[in-house]
């Protein structure tokens, strides 16, 4: 094996030994991505991002002109082994290291790239995503917030929703419709938006836990300049491709339900918990059985990534195995609670800890492209079958039927 | 759990190169279309198609060791031969003779192998191995094979049951224990011309697949290996199952493909069936699924031939999911071909006959779990 590759997980388990923690598996879940928790200790997690960068563990595969490592794949899958089994709390980035960065890096001017690149590997800046909109959800080309160039730059208003980590973001990627009379996809501009400008409203949306890890953001004549355009105008549509490639691998990085966990829960004996008989240790074995075939597709993933081969249907396949599963590990955790899944928060065994998982887990087969647009995207891209016949995306987008 | 990188990385290029030549090698010799006509006449394996494997693309001898006269590859690298052959239903002598047989031949220690296992890697011979009771469970410490007499003269008797290719061998090695009651399992070759030897072909719900009762009344048997072979022949069954998974990918895949062919061509309501929602997503879970078995089918290859800790557990998880998995496939494949899909004449019922007979083989799903739960001290 190569010697520096070795050499740079070495440098990497270092670096988490001395500033993540570890995983402590117990008959606890694993910690949601999407739970206010994510936005408590900004200043730490600025903190250990610069050291991360500091130690040249940021930004593996980005190039060293704009602070990455400039290293290759190897590296990025030695760190990431390394780090599954610690908890770096620096989710509070995702957005910036895993959509903006490789948007930059295929799509942004050389301004764009020196001016935010280096700084979001310093956990400097942090982002959102201002995609989705109440009236564009999985049909997002269909958005219909507005960008119209003026003298002064272009006027942005509109709505957006499902914005994670707005509240504490200073930059956000916008995709915005600047020319109405186009079909729906190609009438798109892709920009960066400063969130501190005049006419940038953030409000937390309450999810289903209880938590507001997302947002909506209302755009009220936010004025963008002519610099803030990533790509080419009326080309916004091939840089979002972009970003939702990396989004779709990013969703179901976070470790899943295991099997170990359920038993521990079970031998735990909560006041209530249901006895361990045959038929749910057959179910958690299911579940033990399924999360090692996920691995294995993991791994046959890794190894082609590693060898350079084009990427297939594994991401799409991932995400959506990943979230059945979740589903599955979730109501197994409760059915062992039993009466005691009636309850939530600190009336509730481990402080409800399952139950917030429970109330977590369906964004996961929502979110990142539902199972049915994955299931579509499977259907007509790999095995090419025909589009769905209803298609819209011809017409001019001013003649739509949107409700 | 090595980190990737200290394995050596996949060639994908010389996978894909053997994978081609398998397979170019099986439409040539055994397309699907005659694999129905053998259904049709009953006929027995075509041996000369057999020693072609055999001789040009070394089927039998891939994963046995070089001493032995084997090639010295991994298990992945037979298993692509299992997922080829599966991927035509080929009705073959691959599964006992290199499954069972060579698999079980090759780990046991001193075995004369120019007497046993040449004749088998050249296509000379075919042979099983048996260790199923009446009634039985597939555990080989559950066999009903007992073996008398000492030194050359050794006698075994017993009903074994369900035995893959039975009645067309040339060679069956039989589980067996000795008379003495902590016996060890042993392992014993049985000539199938011998007197005390007599199969009964069983009508097998798998078309493509032969299995034989077989009675032994005191038929004369010589011993492989030592005293207590129960370790060697506990590996050698993982490595069959696990052929047996990539067997079962092969295929999953030939009705996944065929499922979405269909899809594209048959037009209802003025459109391909497959611009349906229903359809489309009914693929794309077949799709997902046929992913997955071969992801894990590789992953227990790959954990056999490096020895690992988790091996036996991955083997397990193996069996387990593509158990069911390949069976959903093979259902879906009919439902997807609608009326067409449940007739004789179609293909698909072929598919869904060895996925039940896959699903059963070895241990299904529930057994499967149960040894991982066994293993993992998960106790009702």
């Amino acid at each position: 094996m190569n010697d520096h590759v070795q050499e740079f997980r070495e440098r990497a388990r270092a670096w988490l030994e001395a500033h993540a923690t570890q995983r402590v598996k117990r008959s606890l879940p694993p910690e949601s991505g999407v739970s206010d928790a994510v936005g408590n200790d900004i200043e730490g997690a600025r903190a250990r991002q610069r050291s991360l960068a500091e130690a040249g563990l940021a930004g593996i595969m980005w190039p060293e002109q704009y602070g990455g490592a400039g290293l290759g794949v190897d590296e990025r899958l030695a760190f990431d082994s390394e780090a599954a089994q610690f908890s770096t709390g620096l989710a509070v980035f995702d957005v910036a290291m895993n959509l903006v960065g490789p948007t930059l890096l295929a799509h942004g001017t050389e301004e764009q790239k020196r001016s935010h690149l280096p700084a979001i590997l310093r956990g400097d800046e942090i982002w959102c995503q201002l995609f989705s909109e109440p009236g564009a959800g999985s049909d997002l080309a269909s958005l219909s917030t507005r960008a119209d160039l003026r003298n002064d730059g272009w006027h942005v208003n509109g709505q957006k929703v499902w914005t994670s980590g707005a509240v504490h973001s200073a930059f956000a990627i916008l995709i915005a419709r600047t020319d109405f009379e186009a079909p729906k996809h190609r009438g798109l501009t892709y920009f960066v938006v400063d969130m501190a400008a005049p006419g940038v409203t953030v409000r937390p949306l309450r999810q289903m836990t209880g938590d507001s890890h997302f947002a909506e953001v209302f755009l009220d004549d936010v004025v963008l300049p002519l610099e803030s355009v990533v790509g080419e105008i009326g080309d916004g549509w091939s840089v979002v491709r972009t970003t939702l490639s990396n989004e779709r691998v990013s969703i179901g990085g976070e470790p899943g339900v295991e099997a170990a966990q359920l038993i521990g829960l079970a031998r735990e004996g909560h006041h209530g918990s249901v006895e361990m008989d045959s038929a749910l240790v057959d179910a958690i074995a299911d579940l033990h059985v399924r999360n090692r075939v996920l691995k294995a597709l993991e791994h046959r993933t890794t190894a082609n990534t590693a060898a350079g081969a084009q990427p297939g249907p594994e991401a799409s396949i991932f995400k959506l195995e990943y979230a059945a599963l979740q589903k599955i590990g979730n109501d197994l955790a409760l059915r062992i609670l039993g009466p005691a899944g009636l309850l939530q928060g600190s009336d509730a065994p481990l402080d409800g800890a399952w139950q917030r998982n429970l109330l977590t887990s369906p964004y996961l087969r929502i979110a990142g492209g539902t199972d049915e647009i994955q299931r579509n995207v499977i259907a007509e891209r790999i095995l090419g079958l025909p589009a769905d016949k209803d298609d819209n995306r011809r017409q001019p987008f001013n003649q739509l039927v949107r409700g | 759990m090595p980190e990737v990188g200290a394995r050596e990385a996949i060639d994908l290029e010389t996978e894909r190169e053997f994978r081609e030549s398998v397979r170019h090698f099986v439409d040539s010799t055994y397309p699907l279309s005659s694999v129905r006509a053998s259904i049709d006449r009953s006929a027995d394996y075509d041996l000369t198609a057999w020693a072609q494997a055999t001789s040009d693309l070394q089927v039998a001898g891939l994963h046995l060791s070089e001493e032995v006269g084997g090639e010295g590859q991994g298990l992945g690298v037979t298993g692509i031969v299992f997922e080829e052959f599966g991927r035509s239903l080929v009705p073959s002598p691959l599964l006992g003779t290199v499954g069972l047989a060579c698999t079980t031949l090759a780990s046991i220690a001193d075995i004369d192998h120019e007497r046993f296992i040449a004749p088998l890697l050249s296509g000379d011979a075919t042979a099983t191995v048996a260790w199923m009771s009446e009634n039985g469970t597939w555990d080989p410490r559950d066999t009903p094979a007992v073996v008398s007499g000492v030194g050359d003269d050794l006698h075994v008797s017993g009903t074994l049951d369900l035995v893959i290719d039975g009645a067309c061998v040339d060679t069956v090695f039989v589980v067996a224990r000795t008379l003495s009651p902590e016996s060890g399992l042993i392992l014993v070759a049985v000539d199938t011309t011998d007197a005390g030897f007599t199969a009964r072909p069983l009508d097998s719900l798998d078309l493509t697949r032969r299995l034989a009762r077989i009675e032994l009344a005191n038929a004369s048997c010589v011993q492989i290996g030592g005293s207590d072979e129960t370790k060697t022949i506990d590996a050698a069954l993982l490595a069959a199952t696990t052929l047996l998974c990539y067997e079962s990918a092969g295929a999953a895949r030939r009705a996944m493909e065929m499922s979405v062919e269909y899809a594209k061509i048959r037009y209802q309501f003025g459109r391909p069936i497959g611009s349906f929602q229903a359809i489309k997503h009914a693929c794309a879970d077949m799709l997902a699924r046929v992913e997955l078995i071969s992801a894990i089918c590789v992953d227990a290859a790959q954990e056999l031939t490096w020895g690992d800790v988790t091996a036996a557990a991955t083997v397990h998880a193996a069996k387990a999911f593509v158990s069911d998995a390949f069976f959903s496939v093979a259902s879906e494949t009919i439902q997807v071909h609608g009326g067409i899909g449940f007739t004789w004449e179609h293909d698909s019922h072929l598919f869904f006959r060895r996925a039940k007979s896959s699903e059963l083989m070895f241990g299904d799903a529930g057994a499967h779990r149960a040894l991982i739960a066994q293993a993992e001290g998960w106790r009702s």
